[in-house]
């Protein structure tokens, strides 16, 4: 056994300077261990390159925009800020840049025009309906309303969405399912029915959809929407294309 | 290389023993009294899991979800009962061994507290907010650091005080300890690292997470387990072990071969052939270490009435249970991996029986047998009942049994004895906990050595 | 102490190798795997999770469902998954590119996942399994009002929205259908 007395060893000092040369050498094979794992990481996901795309986008989509709020529409040489294609995504995520892109539109004649013609909605239905829009459907169709083929069928230049009101209506109270067709495309996922949304949410969100991303279409009111949930009352399915007719 | 003999110790190493086992007794106290309480609510917890329909009053509530209590269950037993009692053993078992006084055994202690605080905050985190993916590493945002931080103190302190000892030699009970140790801080990283920081895309998690488990399982707890029993079994039975020059390939054979089994709980699955097969052989592989510790621990027990002196020994009783059934999951994991065994049995409980017999009849009797040995010696109290000890083996015993019966044979068996079984367990932990802190409370001061139950 | 360093490293390289072998294998292997057309010019798959789905894996999770149910059709040859029925073909890795986490599951208390989608039929249907009626008590009532449990929450909702989604019944180059 050891000739010294055991009290009179010195080893607090040896002792925390070998713990620390242990953990020196921990932390050195997991650093290279870490390293050769992340060496093969290098490829970014085809899921991770949609989501860094998207993000991409939306600020660049907002840099764009605040720039035309910030200043003057046109330059001085007449030509827009904003090139005419790009217009339509921007005013979908800001819309009041449309007011800078084109002189207000006088309000329209009273209730008595057709239900059907284009009447633009409040900013304050449409800003209702944004955040919505932003809380719900924006996960499928997308801040640009375009949806993602072949998957989410879009909601520009949609006659399904522009068309009769009751139709959104149904879709968003029920969901869909079935084949449709959109601009050339078949889309066969399904729409699930929107939970958490009131019928004044309902009525504003389609008011927006309606009204943006380059549709112009009638707004929706909460009237309507009360009218195709009561007519609906006792379903319990999805819509489907079939039994409404539609391609 | 000589083994201590107990009856022979001359005066002045009694002294010095307790001179080298008082300053444990805080962090003993801390380490184990923690351990014992983990080990009850797991125990619990287990209990509520076994019962098919809880009663309608917590069954309606969402914190007693079933794989919610499972999972709160499994980081009770893993982290907080293997975790603090090998904390408190090791500390004890190198002090022993190296034949030295451990100084600053507080680092262990305030390791050990903050790795319970860590610890209860991940637990109720799971029954609260739900587990999460990968059993064994759910772990809120924030508690990976702490965990290691606490175990680099807790767990690591020791080893390295073992390391400046006063004396020389080693002996395979140290090889195993500190290469557990060393084990679990790296483990613990790298799966953080393939999981949470960096997390790998696709199946590659699911490989990830089924090496850190198996690391766990063989590597730190077997391990741990393995050197308490090359250190009892020739200490209680006060001679060599058997073929012990064969010690240091067993160890090195075990070490070297027991991660590379992990894919073998991955056989089917969505992952690589290769990788697949590696498990495969991996597992039969580790049959090697499997024979040479066979050999070196149940030689040693099969000479001279060696199986009797174990039965009467209340450190070796448990012990000796413990190495069998350790030795015995490994080799029927090596069964269990070959394909077309491994196609009937996938996905059913049996995994929950290797389980069983590898972590609860292995490592943890193996435990329970080193904390028989430990408490009087770093307590210096006496038991203060032989009843209770009796009730906590043979409750653990019948109750391991009767969960391995219901684990491995058909699956209708399962509801009632299960529950029997793990209310069993619960009754012999508690009589474990009341032995376990009245020795560590009702101890002499340091300098008196008392007799063990022994 | 030479031989506590050897033991130190010894212990280090025992459980760093594995997992260069295992893991940054896999990892080698697996990282640029992408979803791929299940038939010539087709659609990439795995589809695209509806927005409620992607809700509804967190539901799942915090349930610790995947203690009881796996999400994993093994190969013919090793289990009598596909003969039960469990799905038309094998999983293979590139089924769950898209998952963040991946949820495989290790017991089968309860049915296998994988191809829930494709077997669930009604909403009504999903609601009631997920309940999961046993000894006469609804273990999951917790997600429902209602004297019956017959409304579901929000979390009801997008949990089934997640479980609908769950399907492998597309070909993928790896295990084509046949």
């Amino acid at each position: 056994m050891s000739e010294l007395p055991l009290r009179s060893r010195p080893l607090i000092p040896g002792q925390v300077a070998s713990w620390l040369a242990v953990l020196a050498l921990v932390g050195a094979v997991t650093a290279a261990s870490v390293a050769a794992f992340l060496h093969f990481r290098t490829g970014v996901s085809p899921e991770a390159a949609r989501r860094a795309q998207q993000v991409a986008l939306r600020a660049e989509t907002e840099a764009k925009a605040s720039t035309l709020l910030a200043s003057s529409a046109k330059n001085d040489d007449g030509t827009y800020r904003i090139p005419l294609n790009e217009a339509l995504r921007i005013a979908a995520e800001r819309p009041e840049v449309l007011g800078k892109l084109a002189p207000a539109v006088a309000p329209a004649a009273p209730a008595s025009s057709a239900p059907t013609a284009f009447v633009p909605a409040d900013e304050a239905t449409l800003k209702r309906g944004q955040a919505v829009y932003a809380r719900t459907c924006i996960a499928c169709h997308q801040p640009t309303g375009m949806g993602l083929p072949p998957v989410f069928p879009p909601l520009v230049e949609s006659p399904l969405v522009t068309g009769d009101p009751s139709l959104s209506i149904k879709f968003v109270l029920h969901g869909l399912m079935g084949p449709v067709t959109v601009k050339g495309i078949t889309y066969n996922s399904m729409m699930p029915p929107v939970m958490g949304v009131t019928d004044q949410d309902i009525a504003d969100v389609l008011t927006y959809v309606r009204q943006s991303f380059g549709n112009k279409a009638s707004a929706v009111t909460v009237a309507q929407v009360k009218a195709v949930r009561d007519a609906a009352s006792g379903r319990t399915v999805p819509w489907n294309t079939a039994e409404l007719g539609i391609k | 290389m000589t083994q201590e003999q107990r009856s022979g110790r001359p005066d002045e190493d009694r002294s010095r023993l307790s001179r080298i086992d008082a300053p444990l007794r805080a962090p003993f106290l801390l380490l184990f009294g923690s351990a014992a309480l983990w080990l009850m609510l797991s125990s619990a917890l287990s209990l509520l899991t076994t019962l098919k329909a809880l009663p309608a009053g917590i069954g309606s509530y969402e914190w007693f979800a079933h794989g919610r209590l499972e999972a709160a269950a499994r980081n009770a037993f893993v982290y907080g009962w293997a975790g603090n009692a090998l904390f408190a053993i090791n500390l004890w078992l190198l002090a022993q061994l190296g034949r030295f006084e451990i100084r600053n055994g507080w680092m262990a202690s305030v390791g050990g507290l903050f790795w319970n605080l860590a610890l209860t905050w991940c637990t109720g985190s799971v029954i609260v907010s739900g587990p999460g993916a990968y059993a064994l590493l759910d772990f809120p945002v924030g508690a990976g650091p702490v965990l290691a931080a606490s175990f680099a103190l807790a767990g690591l302190w020791p080893v390295v005080a073992y390391a400046k000892r006063p004396t020389g030699h080693n002996f395979a009970a140290q090889w195993f300890v500190v290469g557990a140790s060393v084990t679990f801080l790296l483990a613990f990283l790298l799966a953080q690292a393939a999981v949470f920081w960096a997390p790998a895309s696709g199946v590659v998690q699911a490989v990830a997470h089924s090496w850190y488990v198996r690391t766990v399982h063989l590597l730190w707890l077997g391990g741990s387990a393995l050197g308490l029993g090359y250190y009892f079994v020739s200490k209680v039975l006060a001679r060599p072990l058997h073929a012990y020059y064969l010690a240091s390939v067993a160890f090195w054979t075990y070490f070297l071969f027991a991660g590379w089994t992990a894919p073998a709980s991955l056989i089917g699955s969505p992952v690589p052939l290769w990788i697949q097969s590696i498990g495969v052989v991996g597992s039969m592989m580790l049959l090697v270490p499997v024979l040479l510790i066979g050999l070196n621990l149940l030689g040693a027990l099969s000479r001279d009435g060696g199986w009797f002196r174990a039965w009467n020994s209340t450190s070796l009783r448990f012990i000796s249970i413990g190495i069998v059934s350790l030795l015995a999951s490994l080799a029927i994991a090596a069964w269990a991996s070959d394909r077309s065994v491994n196609a009937g049995l996938r996905f059913t409980s049996f995994a929950e029986g290797q389980n069983l017999l590898l972590l609860y009849a292995g490592v943890t009797f193996c435990v329970f047998g080193a904390a028989y040995a430990a408490l009087p010696r770093v307590s210096g109290g006496r038991w203060p009942s032989a009843a209770a000890i009796h009730v906590h083996f043979w409750a653990s015993t019948l109750g391991a049994a009767g969960a391995a019966f219901a684990a491995f044979a058909h699956p209708s068996a399962h509801g009632f004895i299960s529950a029997v079984s793990a209310a069993l367990l619960l009754i012999g932990h508690l009589a474990f906990a009341s032995t376990a802190f009245a020795a560590l409370l009702s101890g002499v001061p340091a300098g008196e050595s008392q007799p063990a139950h022994d | 102490m030479k031989n506590f360093r050897y033991l130190v490293l010894g212990a280090l390289a025992a459980t760093a190798l594995p997992f260069v072998g295992i893991v940054v294998g896999a990892q080698a292997q697996f990282n640029s795997l992408g979803r791929a057309p299940a038939e010539e010019g087709g659609p990439l798959m795995p589809p695209l999770e509806p927005g409620q789905a992607i809700q509804g894996r967190q539901v799942y999770l915090s349930l610790g469902c995947v203690s009881c149910h796996t999400q994993q059709v093994r190969p013919a040859g090793q289990g009598g998954d596909i003969a039960g029925a469990l799905g038309a073909r094998p999983s293979v890795a590139r089924d769950y590119v898209l998952q963040p986490v991946v949820l495989l599951g290790d017991r089968r208390i309860g049915p296998d996942l994988a191809n829930y989608g494709v077997r669930a039929k009604a909403d009504a249907d999903v609601h009631l399994a997920i309940l999961h009626k046993v000894g006469g008590r609804d273990q999951f009532g917790f997600l429902y009002s209602g004297a019956n449990h017959e409304i579901p929450s929000e979390r009801a909702v997008m949990l089934a929205a997640y479980l609908r989604s769950l399907r492998q019944d597309y070909s993928s180059p790896e295990a084509p259908l046949k």
